[in-house]
């Protein structure tokens, strides 16, 4: 499990997904435990790997503060206001809209390239939209990036049905975000998966305080993943800045096709988390 | 209507946030490699054993192995709170108000969760 948790840890930390999807599934199957006590190691590990990668990312300068702030607005409420979305679809119908949409995405960010994607910091901006302007240093492009972010309506939208569907279909929030963030707002995918990891501790905290209140925590075995995750997300936080964009881009649709696949398998009835 | 052309960076909220993050977290990774240490001297130990929140208190408050690694849960939970608790205060220095308002805000939905999950 802490070999298992290690891998988790560096995945998530370099795509700013909590791994939440895999965690769960994993500690059903391996240990037969109760999938109440499996998500609650599955949150408090994504907030290990949330404040352990962003502590190093908002070292780097890749962490867009103030749009993670903004957005993790929306998603939380999202997540705590319940599954507006199952009142208009079925939890399966929504696996399949969801599964179809990942590996639309997925294709997409492979089409379109990065460079037609980021806006860079030209010409006059509302005081808003400035606020959210941002630049970090490139080490594998050897070159500062600097960029506005775009449609931060859409965002803030998106980030909402993020947090709504995360309790509703055990998403997390990042495998929406990243791709909303790097396409829609135009923020550079190292960017997007170092914000996305910042914004993923505050939607889990809320959860898992609610897990932990009411007695569904295994704390030897929250420890074992915890550490395994923190080893594994330094790992990946240590990557992260040394790769290119277009890898990061290409390893994420990966990850987008194996959870569209997986949501296509949870609406078919074929695995349960 | 403001203009600017002058690229925002996220003020020195990046290092004081930096510092907690990492402060918090290698703390209760300690607090969590001495309760797995002092755990695995114990014999019979099931590592899915799960507690109820009163004896996960108990357990914290005798200082047990359980409750050390407790304590270390609680520290990674406590982490972003506190993240986001200096974020209002740093932002309220720099007078942003809609950055304060928007920490409060997710601190207020984060209660509000707390508060209907428990009831």
């Amino acid at each position: 499990m802490l070999l298992i948790s290690v891998a988790i840890g560096v995945i998530g930390s370099i795509l700013g997904i909590g791994g939440g999807i895999f965690i769960v599934p994993l500690l059903t199957l391996i240990l037969d435990i109760d999938i109440r006590i499996a998500a609650a190691t599955s949150l408090v590990a994504i907030i290990v790997i949330s404040s352990t990668s962003s502590s190093s990312y908002l070292h780097e300068g890749l962490v867009n503060v103030k749009l993670g702030m903004f957005l993790e607005t929306f998603t939380t409420a999202g997540a705590v206001i319940g599954a507006v979305f199952v009142v208009i679809l079925e939890p399966s119908m929504i696996e399949i809209v969801l599964g179809v949409a990942l590996v639309y995405t997925a294709i997409y960010m492979q089409l379109k390239k990065e460079e037609n994607i980021i806006h860079k910091g030209e010409g006059p901006l509302s005081a808003f939209r400035s606020r959210f302007r941002s630049r970090f240093r490139d080490p594998a492009a050897n070159k500062v990036v600097e960029y506005n972010v775009e449609n931060i309506g859409k965002g803030a939208a998106s980030s909402f049905i993020a947090g709504n569907l995360s309790g509703l279909v055990g998403i997390g929030g990042g495998i929406i975000k990243v791709p909303v963030m790097n396409i829609w707002m135009g923020v550079p995918i190292k960017a997007a998966t170092a914000t996305s990891n910042f914004m993923l501790g505050v939607t889990a905290v809320a959860s898992a305080i609610v897990y932990i209140s009411n007695g569904f925590i295994a704390p030897a075995l929250t420890a074992v993943v915890a550490i395994g995750i923190f080893l594994g997300a330094t790992i990946g936080t240590r990557t992260l800045p040394r790769i290119s964009a277009g890898r990061v881009r290409t390893a994420f649709a990966v990850i987008l096709v194996v959870i569209g696949i997986l949501m296509f398998m949870k609406a078919a009835g074929l695995v349960v988390s | 209507m403001t203009i600017s052309r002058e690229p925002v960076v996220d003020s020195n909220v990046k290092t004081v946030l930096y510092k907690i993050l990492i402060a918090g977290i290698l703390c209760a990774i300690i607090f969590l490699i001495i309760g797995l240490i002092t755990l695995s001297s114990t014999p019979g130990v099931d590592i899915t054993e799960e507690l109820s929140l009163e004896e996960l208190i108990e357990e914290i408050t005798s200082l047990s192995a359980m409750g050390i690694l407790g304590i270390g849960i609680l520290l990674i939970i406590a982490t972003p709170l506190i993240r986001i608790l200096t974020t209002t205060i740093v932002f309220f220095k720099e007078r942003d108000r809609f950055l304060v308002a928007i920490s409060l805000i997710v601190l207020a939905i984060i209660a509000f969760g707390f508060i209907q999950g428990s009831a």
